[in-house]
């Protein structure tokens, strides 16, 4: 495999949790919100990596972490190669051409006192491209075309487009300045089915014309099975698992993978025969010790509460989990049994 | 007519450059759908042309003794009397209009210049900054305007320059307040982000990001303000620290008026109203501002 | 879920006895741009003990329909027509007085965000006390007090102490939906719990008078897949406990297909397919099902997604042909020449029962048949743009 576009070690996100100026400056006792806990990321060139998780994993998170838009607590950051994460705000404003985002409201992504034209502009002002407005304005068109609206939307402000059609906005905006790397952080959650479908479908077109690499944050399921190359699932924090896109799906090793492909639901035939997982997910302001997810996972012992390091399955695949073993790798069956005790 | 046909035609009187301008667009939706909105215009209107042009509508030199003709009730002549020098009292309320609007404008327009800037800074910046701003801030609110305009008052000198700093001191931070609080929900708003995100400076962002979507409130509390500031300059007036003679002011002839109650009642009338109306123009004004700026009308399609 | 609910169970009888039936319901909203037709005439019925899923886009009408089949439809809005009968009364010409005796002790309501639904200011337990007290569920009554604004400046002691019965109603509610701890939690805030959490105590309110019928909008939308899939279990424990009828609306095809017994297609205010979630599914008429169907990723495998291009219309001033045609594969002149009725593929008359499948679709129409399409052969939806059309939204949740 060639070399990552991006990189992370052992990368943290730490939030304070709020209180009063007094209180801050009396107690020394600082509780965090650990929204990244250690996080060894990489995404290769041209891939659509998958990240998923359920809400408080952390995965929105550390997408803006990679971006540099919230400075990381510990760990490092490396982009094509280069540590980013101790950049300053200049040095990044040049590399800020190469990594864009997508957000998932596509309402509140755009400027609601701006035109459509001047918000797909904008970043080719701000990085000087394109010599003259003229220029830059058959940019616009061209880049507008190319997320299939048409001119008259141009002209029109955000709130007059449909959330499909904003987000196709947002989606050219982010491509001006030729990225390598789109983060698109729930980018069709708030869309229709229909919509989320039309906007998938851009997306890897766009990503096939323009060589793009791009990290699909959501947390449905099916979706990142779909357009996803390679897959790492979140949980407080914390990578459980990483693989391609068979290996996660159908080989899936880590407990916490398997209750969520269970929890799905799907439509087939058999009602009434999924596994439910338990319990509440833990405070990230204080969570489990070692492995996150012991409190609700049925193969949990002591073994788990200790600091373990994630075991590698082949080349493409790791698993944060002590209780699986190469000999079990490909019996996605057995894990199911495990669960169904519930029902 | 229909409101739709009133829109329509207003529209067209308009060039077709200002006919795509927000505001203007604004404006327009403003005044067709509030009625009272259109009262508060016209209050207002009358006013500023009165102040505007004062030289040409009154009469008679407002300063201009007449003792013979003091006292005199409303005629033909004299439309709201005279007072006890015998001068017009017209002529005297509509100078009182011109004092009236320049400082109530200008006090409040300084103090939106002071308070706006500090405001965002303050909602932008880090909570060490932001909380000095706001402490220092929190002591000049402290102070009703009164209170500090008196001592202001002595120090400095009487005069209206004087009268248009106090109160422009003591409103900064109200606009800081208002500001800080519209940039702080306007920078959790993705699109802030992703000006960021595409490498905009601070600098930009606040000027293009933050402050268009923060003004609806900033408005909306200015309007109040102006209301606030005919008052208190009415009030500083009334209690003789406000523009000194022979400039005509409302307050301070309703302060000359109010021993003469039972002898020239127009004295304090007159003078009332229009003080009475200039505030009820603003305040209706504002709330006509902030009907429409309501972010579930600032549409142009209205849905559900 | 390992605890058995203390619910007491209703006598149930397995018989398709019908709770609730709506007939040619129809609302509109009045709006500057003009009239909404929000909801079109629309037939619905649901059982005794069996689940209604009523699926669709944004757009599509079927938040309001739940809220119309209520009647509580606020101004901009009415309903201009039809009648909801349940257990006998027409809901629409009910007066408010009455329909305050339903709601919440008949009909129970779950929204799609739990937090609108619980009153930040009052403790979980007191709010579901309070519910039952408003319909002397437990013999408590509630207080006159309590009914008027005083009740804000004069301090009201323990609702615990003071309404013993319906504080230990609530907290076995409580339990039976799965909260853990529930004594302790039945003395807490609603900011105090998790999602999961709020959206169990917003369904332990909502059945907390027995209802023959529950409504849920959306009652999964905002929360986890995980937790997602345990409300799913606990509603259908529950209904099978209490023998409730269930309308389930979602725009999540996976969730009906787990949980519902029969399912309603809306498209644009309307109706377009009607059957059992087995009809639905496995044979799927009309040709928006299928695109439904279609464009749903699947989990098992990578399929291409086929797309249907094209926007959900407006719902002001809409043509009389068929709302679907300017996106359908299948579109031919029949389809413009006016809206089209449900063709049943049984009887051809408007008679409902359990097992029926109809769709509003001239393909169906015995009188001029066409190749109905098979779902082997549907192809990848070939190139057929409509015009964007102004303010419409396609966000989840209207």
């Amino acid at each position: 495999m060639s070399d990552p576009v991006i990189e992370t070690r052992d990368l943290k996100k730490h939030f304070p949790v709020q209180t009063g100026l007094i209180e801050q400056l009396l107690t020394r006792n600082k509780q965090w919100v650990k929204a990244v806990d250690g996080v060894d990321l990489e995404i290769y060139p041209q891939e659509i990596f998958g990240l998923v998780g359920e809400s408080g994993s952390g995965k929105s998170t550390l997408g803006m972490v990679l971006l540099q838009l919230l400075e990381p607590t510990a760990g490092e950051v490396y982009f094509q190669g280069e540590r980013i994460d101790d950049n300053t705000e200049d040095e990044m404003r040049e590399l800020r051409k190469e990594m864009q985002i997508i957000f998932q409201d596509p309402a509140s992504s755009l400027n609601p006192r701006r035109r459509i034209r001047d918000i797909v502009r904008r970043p080719l002002e701000v990085h000087d491209l394109y010599e003259s407005t003229e220029k830059r304005n058959e940019r616009v068109d061209q880049l507008i075309q190319e997320v299939q609206l048409n001119e008259d939307h141009l002209d029109r402000f955000p709130h007059e487009l449909s959330g499909g059609q904003q987000q196709r906005v947002a989606i050219a905006r982010a491509l001006s300045v030729e990225p390598n790397l789109i983060v698109a952080d729930e980018a069709v959650s708030a869309l229709d089915v229909n919509v989320q479908a039309q906007i998938l479908n851009l997306l890897e077109e766009i990503k096939q014309k323009y060589d793009l690499t791009i990290l699909f944050i959501a947390h449905d399921l099916s979706l990142v099975r779909q357009i996803s190359d390679r897959v790492g699932v979140m949980y407080l924090g914390e990578l459980m698992e990483v693989g391609t896109d068979d290996e996660v799906f159908d080989q899936y090793q880590h407990p916490y993978t398997n209750a969520l492909l269970e929890s799905v639901p799907k439509i087939s035939d058999n009602l009434n025969e999924r596994a439910v997982i338990e319990g509440e997910v833990p405070s990230p302001i204080n969570p489990p010790s070692g492995c996150k997810f012991r409190t609700r996972c049925p193969l949990a012992s002591e073994e788990c509460a200790s600091e373990f390091e994630a075991r590698e399955f082949s080349a493409t695949h790791s698993v944060n989990c002590i209780k699986r073993s190469k000999a079990e790798h490909g019996g996605s069956k057995t894990l199911v049994k495990e669960y169904s005790g519930s029902r | 007519m229909s409101d739709d046909e009133f829109a329509v035609r207003f529209k067209k009187l308009l060039p077709e450059r200002l006919r795509k301008n927000q505001f203007i667009r604004l404006l327009v939706t403003t005044l067709v759908d509030n009625r009272l909105a259109l009262f508060g215009f016209a209050v207002l209107f009358t006013v500023t042309v009165t102040a505007i042009f004062a030289d040409f509508i009154a009469p008679y030199d407002p300063a201009a003794q007449n003792i013979p003709e003091r006292f005199l009730a409303p005629s033909l002549d004299h439309p709201m009397g005279t007072d006890r020098f015998g001068r017009d009292i017209f002529s005297r309320v509509v100078y009182g209009a011109r004092l009236s609007l320049t400082v109530s404008i200008i006090s409040v327009g300084f103090a939106m210049a002071m308070g706006v800037p500090l405001g965002l800074i303050a909602g932008y910046s880090e909570r060490l900054v932001d909380e000095t701003i706001m402490r220092f801030m929190d002591m000049l609110f402290a102070f009703p305007v009164i209170i500090l305009a008196m001592p202001l008052v002595v120090i400095l000198g009487q005069s209206t320059r004087n009268v248009m700093i106090a109160i422009g001191i003591v409103y900064t931070p109200i606009f800081t307040r208002v500001t800080r609080s519209a940039t702080l929900s306007v920078i959790e708003e993705d699109y802030v982000t992703a000006a960021k995100a595409i490498g905009e400076s601070d600098f930009n962002i606040i000027r293009r990001d933050v402050l268009p979507n923060a003004i609806a409130p900033i408005l909306v509390q200015g309007t109040i303000l102006l209301a606030l500031a005919t008052l208190v300059e009415a009030a500083l007036a009334f209690i003789g620290i406000g523009t000194p003679p022979p400039t005509p002011s409302w307050g301070r002839m309703l302060s000359s008026a109010r021993s003469h109650m039972g002898v020239a009642w127009w004295w304090a009338f007159f003078p009332g109203m229009a003080i009475a109306l200039t505030i009820l123009g603003w305040n209706v004004l504002g709330d006509a501002i902030r009907d429409t700026l309501d972010p579930k009308n600032d549409t142009e399609t209205r849905g559900l | 879920m390992s605890r058995e609910p203390t619910v007491t169970p209703t006598s149930y009888t397995k018989k398709h006895m019908t709770l609730l039936n709506v007939n040619g319901l129809s609302t509109e909203f009045e709006t500057d741009e003009g009239t909404v037709n929000a909801v079109q005439n629309v037939d619905l019925e649901v059982g005794e003990g069996e689940t209604l899923g009523v699926v669709g886009e944004s757009g599509s009408g079927k938040s309001v329909t739940a809220l119309s089949i209520m009647n509580l439809v606020d101004s901009p809005g009415e309903i201009t027509d039809g009648e909801v009968l349940f257990k006998g009364r027409d809901l629409v010409a009910e007066d408010e007085q009455s329909l305050q005796d339903i709601w919440g002790n008949e009909i129970g309501m779950i929204f799609q965000d739990p937090s609108n639904a619980l009153n930040p200011v009052y403790t979980v337990g007191e709010q579901i006390s309070e519910t039952l007290r408003a319909h002397n569920f437990c013999g408590e009554d509630i207080g006159r007090l309590e009914q008027s604004f005083l009740e804000l400046i004069v301090p009201r002691r323990d609702s615990k102490k003071r309404n013993p019965k319906s504080w230990d109603r609530a907290v076995d509610l409580l339990e039976a939906t799965g909260i853990p701890d529930p004594e302790e939690r039945a003395e807490e805030f609603p900011h105090q719990y998790s999602g999961g959490m709020k959206q169990r105590a917003a369904i332990a309110q909502a059945i907390a008078c027995e209802p023959d019928l529950v409504i849920a909008d959306e009652p999964t939308t905002a929360l986890d897949v995980t937790i997602e899939s345990q409300i799913l279990d606990l509603l259908d424990d529950l209904q099978q406990n209490m023998g409730m009828g269930m309308i389930l609306i979602t725009h999540d095809l996976a969730v009906v297909s787990e949980v519902c017994d029969r399912v309603a297609v809306m498209y644009a205010g309307q109706i377009v397919e009607n059957g059992t979630r087995d009809q639905i599914f496995n044979d799927p008429k009309h040709p928006y099902t299928q695109s439904l169907i279609r464009s749903i990723p699947e989990i098992d495998r990578k399929k291409s997604i086929q797309v249907t291009e094209g926007q959900v219309p407006n719902l002001i001033d809409m043509p009389d042909e068929c709302y679907f045609a300017p996106r359908c594969e299948y579109a031919h002149e029949a389809c413009y020449v006016q809206n089209p009725r449900m063709y049943n593929d049984e009887h051809n008359d408007d008679a409902q029962d359990a097992t029926s499948h109809e769709a509003r679709c001239v393909l169906y129409d015995p009188e001029n048949p066409h190749d109905v399409p098979n779902v082997e052969d549907i192809q990848p939806q070939v190139d057929s743009p409509a015009p964007p059309v102004d303010g419409v939204s396609e966000e989840r949740g209207s």
